[in-house]
């Protein structure tokens, strides 16, 4: 399938193989750099499911995607996939997420070889139960470091206010000891279930000439190349994966909450629920550039709300406020360094709920239409960006350059049905204040 | 991609031209001295700049201009080389051809930049106070707020303690106790010397016509002659004494290991080229000997890496670890760099890296804040390297001179962020 969206002057190339795996194309001809990134729709989410040709449900160790994630760098006979990408002069990377784990490399050359060895690591998986020790080591170093770091620890104690057990209350890599619980048949099983090819997407970005190690400028050809990869592996026929994601209702667990570091000031969030709901075509990214106008025009550094905080002093740097959705649900966050906690608890609770009722005008939304708009349209100049938007806003059921098309159409009146989500019983907040040291 | 060098408002101006980006970038560049004496104030005033002008007197006036312009940002950073101070104001646009009506912005744009810089919000030499005193508080929690980033605590640290008397110890944010006493006059003072007195180039990049470009430029006026500024780079070498070890107790989790290291190789250094090889080789990258040592062998650290900055003869490693493994990952840390210095070198790590180097480099042309930083620094350092050159020149080092870069490193301060369980 090809899809052209002129405006941005970007072309998509899409296509499933017979063995399920959907492979996207999007060509930046005369550029070095690649970007290519192998992604299964497996994360910390996913840590209740039946596992690939049983019956029950098994809960699963915290922190096993991410864990996963590492582990499948160890290939089988004591290779590194890291060390191979690099001899291959690319650099490679992983990430995993609440909804999607991905393994990516960059680079300018070599590109054929490297997109073999990224599939064949990632499908081909080795596990030892001496590797799996030696690698609980790091991710301890990788979870003691997080605990050391305010936003982590304000966000994880936001979530467990606003949700009492859907999976974003729990780290995504898991607890120190939580990791200990993981064993190779746990891999072996995570594995068989959610990396199968029908679960996996393959996005590429750069130079058709050059991913194809200058064989040809047709897409078409490398559409093959990853074909011809998977026609040597055996796969058994998918199976629709069943998932236990522990969905709640749209209230909040507790209104708040507090925890102490060894901080020098108090750092406070306010967290709103979005309800659970699916929405059609392109939806959810509608509503993501809506929330994004509302809370701009309720306390952006655009209103008069903002010079309000910093006149009182309920701000002192770090303010932001963002959206979270995963398709099914998610959340806003509004957070800051403050030394007045509970004043800016208030006063942003106050407008969070005003916004049910809020009109805002029509110069401000069609000001607001133009950020929002340019601000997308400045994203797109990174690789990463491109491949990643496109991939999970895709998982989310929005086409990202036809959803850019389709804003343009938004009308104040759009708004109102997003205004909805700001109800008191979907509010909570949680402050992180400073505990000073011995010394 | 077509680079071009002319004079314009009476200044160096690289022209950029190229498709590749969605957006077009303005750099007005100023070059002065950084001094202890003159941090804070340029650190306060590159904020109170980006809060308001004369024409837009407050923040909300400011954003919502910048709205209209199809959110075009606007932002001044300022950096040290050495003794040179280096003060970028940008100005980043969305491309007039992906706009719905394929509205005008350069002008507009441009005449933003122009308000920025030539029209503050200040009157009879001193700035507005408001502005003044809110900015003054947001820099002042700024400043303390790098206590909360525990690994950026424990490196500003290490480098006090190394550098005590030096202007590398001197942080570009700026400190509290050259805070408090600015005034709005003195820091009127500290912009008329950067309006005034600095050097100015200009840099632009993107998909744009240079005459109408030129045009638009035009309209920021005349900038003055002033002389570049001659001292990006430390000259003398340092040879450490007896090793500095400090410590401090803070209730974490993990512990922050910070080592410095002296290296005796500036930017201009016949081993400058085969520096870069080694730091990729010894800890720039997965496969370097850091991490294949201290994370994957002995799973002592998730985070390791060493890092060199030329201009002030310097390395550091920085390491996240338990504070029990202290003295066992410092051993296994000097234990890799003698060998380096014993020109025990492993071939296809040092293969591995040259081409990772080779490759990064290829990539500069496809970015557009790595294009711009690469010609802003060869001004800076008055030197004419072009990227082809400096590859040409990363092919041809040799093994042994990464090991003749090891030998002039000496182990001069470690710092170590602990808890008191892990403390002896």
């Amino acid at each position: 399938m090809i899809k052209e969206y002129l405006r941005i002057n970007e072309t998509v190339f899409s296509q499933t193989l017979p063995n399920g795996l959907q492979v996207v194309i999007i060509p930046k001809p005369g550029y070095q750099k690649t970007f290519t990134i192998l992604t299964t729709k497996y994360g910390a989410l996913h840590n209740r499911f039946i596992p690939f040709g049983e019956t029950e449900f098994l809960d699963a160790p915290l922190g096993i995607a991410h864990f996963l994630e590492h582990k499948l760098f160890a290939m089988p006979g004591g290779a590194d996939a890291s060390d191979r990408f690099a001899v291959l002069s690319l650099e490679s990377n992983a990430m995993t997420k609440y909804t999607t784990t991905s393994f990516l490399f960059e680079g300018t050359k070599n590109l054929e070889a490297g997109l073999e060895l990224l599939l064949d690591f990632v499908q081909k998986p080795s596990f030892t139960k001496s590797g799996v020790q030696k690698e609980q080591g790091i991710i301890e170093q990788e979870l003691k470091m997080y605990l050391d770091s305010p936003s982590d620890v304000l966000q994880l104690g936001l979530m467990n206010r606003l949700f009492s057990r859907y999976p974003l209350i729990y780290d995504i890599g898991g607890t120190v000891d939580s990791i200990k619980k993981i064993t190779p048949e746990l891999f072996k099983t995570c594995h068989s279930t959610f990396y199968h090819p029908s679960n996996m997407i393959l996005t590429m970005v750069g130079d058709i000439k050059n991913l194809t190690g200058g064989k040809s400028d047709d897409p078409m050809a490398l559409f093959e190349y990853v074909s011809e990869n998977q026609s040597h592996k055996r796969f058994s026929q998918p199976e629709p994966i069943q998932i236990d994601l522990n969905f709640e209702d749209a209230a909040v667990k507790e209104t708040t909450g507090s925890a102490f570091m060894d901080l020098t000031i108090p750092k406070s969030a306010i967290g709103l629920k979005l309800p659970y709901e699916l929405f059609p075509k392109n939806e959810s990214m509608i509503m993501e550039l809506a929330l994004k106008i509302l809370l701009e025009a309720i306390f952006g550094p655009s209103t008069d709300a903002y010079q309000e905080m910093l006149d009182q002093e309920l701000i002192q740097g770090g303010f932001n406020y963002e959206s979270y959705h995963d398709g099914f649900t998610g959340f806003i966050r509004i957070q800051t360094n403050t030394r007045k906690p509970e004043a800016f608890i208030s006063f942003i609770t106050e407008k969070l709920l005003s916004l049910a009722t809020f009109e805002i005008d029509e110069e401000t939304f069609a000001r607001f239409k133009k950020a929002v708009l340019g601000n997308f349209i400045k994203s797109l100049n990174s690789f990463e960006f491109l491949a990643l938007g496109y991939l999970e806003y895709g998982l989310r059921n929005s086409d990202i350059f036809e959803t850019l098309e389709e804003f343009d159409k938004l009308t104040r009146s759009g708004l109102k049905k997003y205004q909805k989500y700001f109800v008191k019983s979907a509010i909570a907040n949680f402050t992180v204040f400073p505990k000073k040291s011995q010394q | 991609m077509e680079i071009k060098t002319i004079v314009c408002n009476q200044v160096p101006t690289t022209l950029i031209k190229t498709n590749k980006f969605k957006t077009v970038a303005i750099e007005i560049v100023f070059l002065g001295e950084f001094t202890k004496a003159n941090a804070t104030k340029r650190s306060l005033l590159s904020r109170v700049m980006m809060a308001s002008t004369a024409k837009y007197p407050t923040k909300k006036a400011l954003t919502n201009r910048l709205f209209e312009l199809y959110d075009a940002s606007v932002s001044f950073y300022s950096h040290p080389s050495y003794r040179t101070n280096v003060s970028i104001f940008t100005m980043e646009m969305v491309n007039e051809k992906y706009l719905p009506d394929h509205a005008a912005l350069t002008d507009e744009a441009v005449d933003f930049l122009k308000e920025v810089l030539f029209h503050p919000n200040a009157e009879n030499g001193s700035w507005n106070e408001k502005d003044f005193n809110e900015q003054k508080r947001l820099l002042r929690e700024s400043i303390a707020n790098i206590y909360n980033h525990k690994s950026r605590y424990a490196t500003m640290k290490m480098i006090e303690t190394m550098c005590e008397n030096e202007i590398t110890r001197v942080n570009p944010q700026g400190c509290l106790e050259d805070l408090e006493p600015i005034t709005p006059q003195d820091l009127y003072l500290t912009y008329l010397d950067l309006i005034k007195n600095e050097n100015v180039s200009i840099y632009v990049v993107g998909d744009f016509e240079e005459e109408a470009m030129i045009k638009s430029l035009s309209r920021l006026g005349d900038f003055p002659i002033n002389p570049k500024p001659e001292f990006s780079v430390q000259i003398e070498d340092i040879i450490p004494g007896a090793v500095k070890e400090k410590y401090e107790i803070q209730a974490i989790n993990q512990s922050k290991l910070v080592m410095g290291f002296r290296s005796q190789i500036n930017n201009f250094h016949p081993l400058h080229i085969p520096a870069l090889v080694f730091n990729m080789m010894f800890g720039g990258t997965f496969s370097s000997d850091l991490v294949q040592v201290i994370r994957e062998q002995n799973s002592l650290c998730y985070s390791i890496y060493s890092n060199l900055a030329p201009e002030n003869k310097i390395m550091t490693i920085n390491a996240g670890i338990d504070g029990e493994n202290y003295q066992k990952v410092k051993n296994l840390i000097m234990e890799q760099l003698k060998r380096y210095q014993n020109g025990d070198l492993d071939m296809k790590n040092f293969s591995i890296s040259k081409d990772l180097l080779l490759s990064y480099l290829s990539e500069t042309e496809d970015g557009q804040e790595s294009l711009l930083d690469y010609a802003i620094r060869n001004y800076v350092l008055s030197r004419d390297l072009t990227v082809s050159e400096v590859m040409r020149r990363i092919s041809e080092v040799t093994i042994e001179q990464v090991s003749e870069v090891a030998k002039t490193l000496s182990l001069d301060t470690i710092f170590l962020l602990t808890n008191e369980a892990y403390h002896d």
